[in-house]
């Protein structure tokens, strides 16, 4: 039987009386996780992601490949999901981040899209 | 209506709700992991249907964790706060000073070595003479030399040209007999543009190289010690005599010296402020060379303010009458072995105003001996004014013929954090058993590190009686009498005493007349 997952967000609009569920409650936690600059968790100094510190530099494919294993680990912690495609791209003002995931107890397939401005 | 609407209706007036609340939480939580860890078996306990999102990326979760740091900071600077409250478990050298002082105790700082050491030769640039009219002028004269006839005359015609016109051999300034050994000092008439206040010098003890000075002395309560510094005061030579010849360590002339090195600090208060502190920011300060002046706006010596142990209690009122001047000061030790001078509120003492000067010596925070003969051949040159009017060196060289006193490091926190208590029981006396095993170890651990006084009795009570109780707690008090009986005396005593009124002094008459009538036994009051 498929596990119901319920949790806890102030701010996510799907949130009634802030209880989400399900695969909205999962694509919010995995947002947490890259939304989260590593180090600014309290006492969990290697919790979040780098891609904040690297929005600035010039997307080289080496920078690239750091972006892609930080996302690839952030991914893997959370066991509910596994990533399907990952694409890294930049424009004048913002980094992109593109990535399929699967949610893994109902195969659902999510897209997601993270724009980190560089402003 | 039953118990279970009524704990809902009054949920904050019933005593099993407030059970219920007080029995989910986990006392044993109180860092960081384990408060986390309640608050997930918290969660997970009573919420299972609502909240089952236990990962590191959910947002409930890191408000748990956000709660639990707090928790974890509250608890630990309250426990720190609580422990730092206790003498037994403070850990801040602050804390342990503080409280400290709060019982009234002082932390021993390092004390000084200090002895005397004999001069083995003099040497004089002034041009006098011996008695046969060689002049002893740049002339090296020892101490018992054997292959000088005269060196005692030498000696003596020496020293004798740089002591002051009120002190000269055979004449000294003070003398003191004191187990046997006669001392008498002798000021040196030194030349007030190029004195000194010490004169120092270092010496290799034990692997370092040590600053010492040599000190005016004067005698206090039967004591030879070290004078207060003042500018005005002569430097001094000891002669010792114990009768044992002249090559006896006893006998001679001598200078006491001291290790460290001495200097003042001036200060200027135009505000007369009550319990004035004043920090003198200098690391190992002697424990016992600390002076404190008031002075003019030169800088020129008026008085001494007195300092007293301390200046909390009832010893703040004690010392005022003990002193009858209102100028105390207690000083205080800081954590580096610096010191804080306290001066007084103004009501059982003056509070500062004006200008003073600072006397301090600061010497070395180590365990250390100087023995006989470990400082030999050192040399001080004394500047002074001969009879002449003129101005001339004196060179004397000396040796530590006996040893100093020991230098002692500065007691350490855990000492004082043992020890303060008990001194606080002992009232700064030694009355009962349990003072006498106490109070001397307030001279610090490294003096003093173990010790034990008992009670005895004395040989010779008889068998028969009750022996005195050996462990200090009073004995039953039995009062018995015989044959006791009480009556009155009816008989009119009379004395006659006389005064001649045109010759006669009243202070005398009082004195031995009137006196000797008040002492007769029917004027005794038993009762």
């Amino acid at each position: 039987m498929a596990v119901n997952f319920a949790g806890f967000s102030t701010k996510n609009k799907k949130a009634i009386n802030h209880n989400l569920y399900g695969k909205d409650l999962i694509i919010e936690d995995l947002m947490n996780h890259l939304m989260t600059r590593k180090g600014e968790r309290i006492m969990m100094p290697t919790y979040g992601s780098i891609i904040h510190d690297l929005i600035f530099e010039p997307l080289t494919s080496e920078i690239k490949d750091i972006i892609d294993i930080d996302i690839n680990s952030i991914i893997d912690e959370d066991p509910r999901v596994t990533i399907n495609t990952l694409d890294i791209s930049d424009d004048d003002h913002s980094l992109n981040i593109k990535l399929s995931v699967s949610i893994i107890p109902t195969g659902e397939q999510v897209e997601l899209t993270v724009n980190l401005e560089r402003e | 209506m039953s118990q279970e609407r009524v704990d809902n209706l009054f949920a904050s007036e019933s005593w099993s709700a407030v059970y219920t609340a007080y029995s989910n939480i986990s006392l044993k939580a109180y860092d960081f992991d384990t408060i986390r860890e309640a608050l997930l078996a918290y969660v997970q306990q009573t919420y299972p249907d609502k909240f089952n999102d236990f990962i590191a990326s959910s947002e409930f979760i890191a408000i748990l964790d956000l709660v639990a740091y707090l928790g974890h900071s509250l608890s630990f600077r309250l426990d720190m706060n609580t422990r730092e409250n206790f003498l037994d478990t403070a850990e801040r050298r602050e804390s342990i000073l503080r409280m400290a002082k709060n019982l009234g105790y002082i932390k021993t700082r390092p004390i000084n070595a200090r002895g005397y050491m004999k001069i083995t030769s003099v040497t004089t640039n002034q041009d006098v003479t011996d008695n046969e009219g060689n002049s002893l002028a740049n002339t090296t004269v020892n101490w018992n030399d054997a292959n000088n006839a005269d060196w005692y005359e030498n000696f003596i015609t020496i020293l004798d040209s740089s002591f002051s016109n009120n002190s000269k051999v055979q004449d000294p300034t003070a003398t003191l007999n004191f187990l046997g050994i006669e001392n008498n000092i002798y000021e040196i008439n030194e030349n007030p543009l190029t004195k000194r206040f010490n004169y120092p010098f270092t010496a290799e003890i034990a692997g370092s190289s040590r600053k010492f000075e040599t000190t005016k002395v004067e005698i206090s309560d039967d004591i030879i010690g070290e004078a207060e510094p003042n500018v005005s005061k002569k430097f001094t030579i000891i002669n010792r005599n114990d009768n044992l010849g002249p090559a006896s360590d006893r006998t001679g002339f001598f200078v006491y010296a001291k290790a460290g090195e001495m200097n003042f600090s001036d200060y200027t208060y135009d505000l007369k402020l009550s319990n004035r502190t004043q920090n003198i920011d200098v690391i190992d300060i002697s424990n016992t060379d600390v002076w404190i002046q008031r002075t003019d706006s030169n800088r020129n010596y008026i008085s001494s303010v007195t300092t007293v142990d301390n200046d909390s209690r009832e010893t703040a009122i004690y010392n005022s009458l003990r002193t009858g001047s209102g100028d105390l000061a207690s000083v205080t030790t800081n954590i580096d072995n610096s010191i804080a001078i306290n001066f007084p509120d103004g009501i059982f003492g003056n509070a500062a105003y004006g200008n003073y000067r600072i006397w301090y010596r600061q010497t070395s925070n180590e365990n250390f001996t100087v023995n006989a003969n470990d400082i030999a051949e050192v040399s001080i040159t004394v500047p002074y004014i001969g009879g002449d009017n003129r101005p001339y060196d004196l060179t004397l060289t000396m040796t530590t013929t006996s040893d100093f006193s020991e230098n002692y490091a500065a007691e350490t926190f855990e000492s004082v954090r043992r020890i303060a208590p008990r001194a606080y029981y002992s009232q700064d006396r030694m009355v009962n058993a349990q003072d006498y095993n106490i109070y001397p170890l307030t001279l610090g651990s490294n003096v003093i590190s173990k010790m034990k006084a008992v009670n005895t009795t004395f040989a010779g009570k008889s068998r028969f009686f009750e022996m005195d109780d050996v462990t200090g707690n009073h004995s039953n008090l039995s009062a018995t009498g015989t044959d006791g009986s009480v009556f009155l005396e009816d008989d009119i005593i009379t004395m006659n005493i006389s005064f001649n009124r045109q010759n006669g002094q009243i202070d005398n008459f009082i004195r031995n007349k009137i006196t000797e009538v008040l002492k007769h036994p029917s004027l005794m009051n038993l009762y």
